[in-house]
């Protein structure tokens, strides 16, 4: 019985190795129907994130990534399938994507994460390869393979009889095998993310771009804005760690010792790039504040107040994050990001919705105390923000917001009104008419 | 003849009752604080995925056709109801005016950011506990719209080597049409609150009688 066990246990631990595939490089790949169809959903999908409001559209941002983005590319012509186009997509998670027919999408999250063009370019180099090495096809090759042995072998399980010792030893393979399958398709995915940050080395060389800016920007992933865990490990993850993708990208550095880049050329490229991002970032803050995320959104607007304190609309978007954050800190507190605590923040966050957990943390002192703070800071920013343009109408309305919440009405209902004046028709017009008719109704009680 | 009587009727059953499986109703709605008339259908979210003998597939193009299925049969229901349908968010005006894609992309994440712990325990819509806030209300800028319904939906489809492979003949001899989960929502356009939840498994996409079926718990007027 044990000689079964032992051979259906080689059996499977050999299975990755045996279907994973020779490597194709992206020049030699032939298409085969699978492949095809699989383009088709992906155009499909790059279709759905237009329709359903996903992508951002910015003239000027969209040049300026399309003009790195080509500038990252091989030499040649495009791939076949391939047409290149670099999008925004509206995330609030620092994350970047590539479909395999060439569409390149960079989250606001990530765009607001970064702080210079040199990072930007080692991130869309990095995207490229996947794209030229044909990795998602390959990937789903990869996963359609190991699928199928995965289908065949719980088929078999199903069939064998149990009450015999090779029966026995098939279905205890058939309850390994899908396990081993998952883990081997990370593997080799994480080779593939590999692969990629090495081209996107020697590519922004080529480009003249600051490859010391590559482990930068993986130091930046690595930043933790909420109380939230952090990425799966390595063991069943589709990247690399990031402490390892530090480690050999500074081993990388050390053994070519690229040329440095002029201080001089990299602040003028990180000014134009926060300069192009400014409205790009005040959207994430939004967008952030909106799904809960409001320590992010305080951690960018701080972000873009240094680069340009006296904008209206940085104080404003600030004094927003600071709303947002209601009776949160603005940093996830040591309690929180502590094993207990994260475990905790999770388990919260799956029961009950942030307006519920807000009401909870405002019956503790502590919550009305870190209120009150975010609170004044908040005013603090509209008022500054007003200070500077007076027309500023959303100004009015957060200054609105705060004194009902403290129980100004009569403040409440002029600023309001301001807002009304000063922006018709707004978006935000008709919530505002019935705040101020309920407010009415609720002076002359 | 009995035996076929009971045949059609448990056939009927099947094919057209089986769908609905769950509804809340906000007591706003049941008491009538909230009077609806004009609604606005939000386009469905529609996710059908293929369980094959080589893995799991998207199926990109059945997936846009049902949302729209699903829009203009959610639409049909409600208007059988008596309700008039407000068509703000054609395709080709959503593709054509940024802010408005924009504004309903918004409406959609809020809901989706409620959906964990909406779906966790949907019969909470009856206490009330469920709100989107009034940042719905920028789709509905002249205050005329009463609800939003926002539908949710995931289809998964066997091809038959699975079927066959999980099931045997019968397994395959069952398969072909896809399961889908359904969840509609009807949300108050004027303060995102979550007036109702209709909660179905139906084989194939629902038809406007599963629709009008679960709205019947609802006192619209």
């Amino acid at each position: 019985m044990k000689v079964y066990r032992l051979f259906a246990l080689l059996v499977i631990m050999c299975l990755p190795a045996r279907c994973s595939p020779a490597v194709e490089k992206g020049e030699n790949f032939v298409f085969g129907k699978a492949d095809l169809e699989f383009l088709r959903d992906v155009e499909l999908l790059d279709q759905r994130y237009e329709r359903e409001g996903m992508v951002y559209h910015d003239e000027a941002l969209n040049a300026y990534l399309t003009r790195i983005g080509m500038s990252m590319l091989p030499a040649g012509t495009a791939p076949e399938h391939v047409k290149w186009v670099f999008k925004i997509i509206r995330d609030p998670m620092a994350n970047a994507f590539a479909l395999p027919n060439g569409s390149i999408y960079v989250t606001t999250g990530l765009l607001s994460l970064l702080d210079s063009e040199d990072q930007l370019a080692s991130v869309l180099a990095h995207e490229i390869t996947h794209v030229t090495d044909r990795h998602s096809y390959l990937g789903n090759r990869d996963y359609r393979k190991k699928s199928t042995l995965i289908s065949i072998a719980q088929f078999a399980g199903r069939m064998a009889p149990g009450n015999t010792d090779w029966g026995a030893s098939i279905q205890l393979a058939a309850l390994m095998v899908p396990a081993i399958m998952d883990f081997s398709i990370m593997g080799y995915r994480r080779e593939l993310e590999r692969d990629a940050d090495m081209y996107a080395f020697n590519k922004i060389i080529e480009g003249n771009y600051d490859p010391r800016e590559m482990p930068n920007t993986f130091r930046l992933l690595e930043q933790r804005d909420e109380a939230e865990p952090p990425p799966k490990g390595a063991v069943y993850s589709d990247h690399p760690k990031l402490e390892d993708r530090i480690s050999y990208i500074n081993a990388e550095i050390a053994s070519k010792a690229p040329s440095l880049v002029p201080v001089s050329l990299l602040a003028e490229r990180r000014a134009r790039y926060q300069n192009l991002t400014e409205s790009i970032v005040r959207e994430d803050i939004r967008v952030s504040i909106m799904v809960g995320r409001p320590r992010t959104a305080l951690a960018r607007a701080s972000k873009l107040l240094q680069f340009h304190p006296d904008s209206a609309d940085n104080l404003y978007f600030q004094a927003e994050a600071y709303r947002g954050l209601g009776p949160w800190t603005p940093h996830p507190t040591d309690t929180e990001m502590s094993r207990s605590g994260l475990r905790q923040v999770e388990s919260l966050s799956s029961k009950f919705t942030l307006d519920e957990e807000e009401k909870v943390l405002l019956k503790k002192p502590e919550g009305q105390a870190t209120w009150s703070e975010n609170k004044a800071k908040a005013q603090e920013g509209y008022e500054k923000a007003l200070a500077v343009n007076p027309n500023h109408a959303k100004a009015y309305l957060g200054l609105g917001r705060i004194y009902e919440l403290d129980g100004k009405k009569e403040e409440a209902l002029m600023a309001y009104q301001k807002y009304l004046d000063l922006n018709p028709n707004g978006q935000e017009s008709f919530s505002v008419t019935q705040r101020i008719a309920a407010l009415k109704r609720s002076i002359e009680q | 003849m009995n035996a076929r009587i009971t045949f059609a009727v448990a056939l009927f059953f099947s094919c057209v009752l089986s769908a609905a499986a769950v509804e809340y109703v906000h007591p706003k709605l049941k008491e009538h604080e909230v009077s609806v008339k004009v609604a606005a259908v939000l386009p469905a979210h529609v996710d059908i995925e293929q369980h094959g003998v080589k893995g799991v597939s998207g199926m990109g193009q059945a997936s846009d056709d049902a949302g729209r299925q699903v829009t203009f049969e959610v639409g049909k229901a409600l208007s059988n109801r008596g309700i008039t349908i407000e068509n703000s968010f054609p395709e080709e005006t959503l593709k054509s005016n940024e802010d408005l894609r924009l504004a309903m992309a918004d409406v959609q994440q809020r809901f989706d950011q409620t959906e964990r712990q909406l779906f966790r325990k949907e019969k909470d819509v009856k206490n009330g506990r469920f709100s989107l806030g009034d940042s719905v209300t920028v789709l509905n800028p002249t205050g005329k719209i009463d609800v939003f319904i926002i539908v949710r939906s995931v289809g998964a489809k066997e091809t038959k080597s699975k079927a066959f492979m999980t099931g045997g003949l019968i397994g395959m001899a069952m398969s072909g049409e896809a399961e889908f989960r359904t969840r509609v929502a009807i949300v108050d356009a004027k303060n995102g609150d979550i007036l109702f939840i209709g909660d179905f498994v139906s084989k194939g996409l629902p038809s406007d009688k599963v629709y009008e079926h679960s709205f019947k718990k609802i006192p619209f007027q």
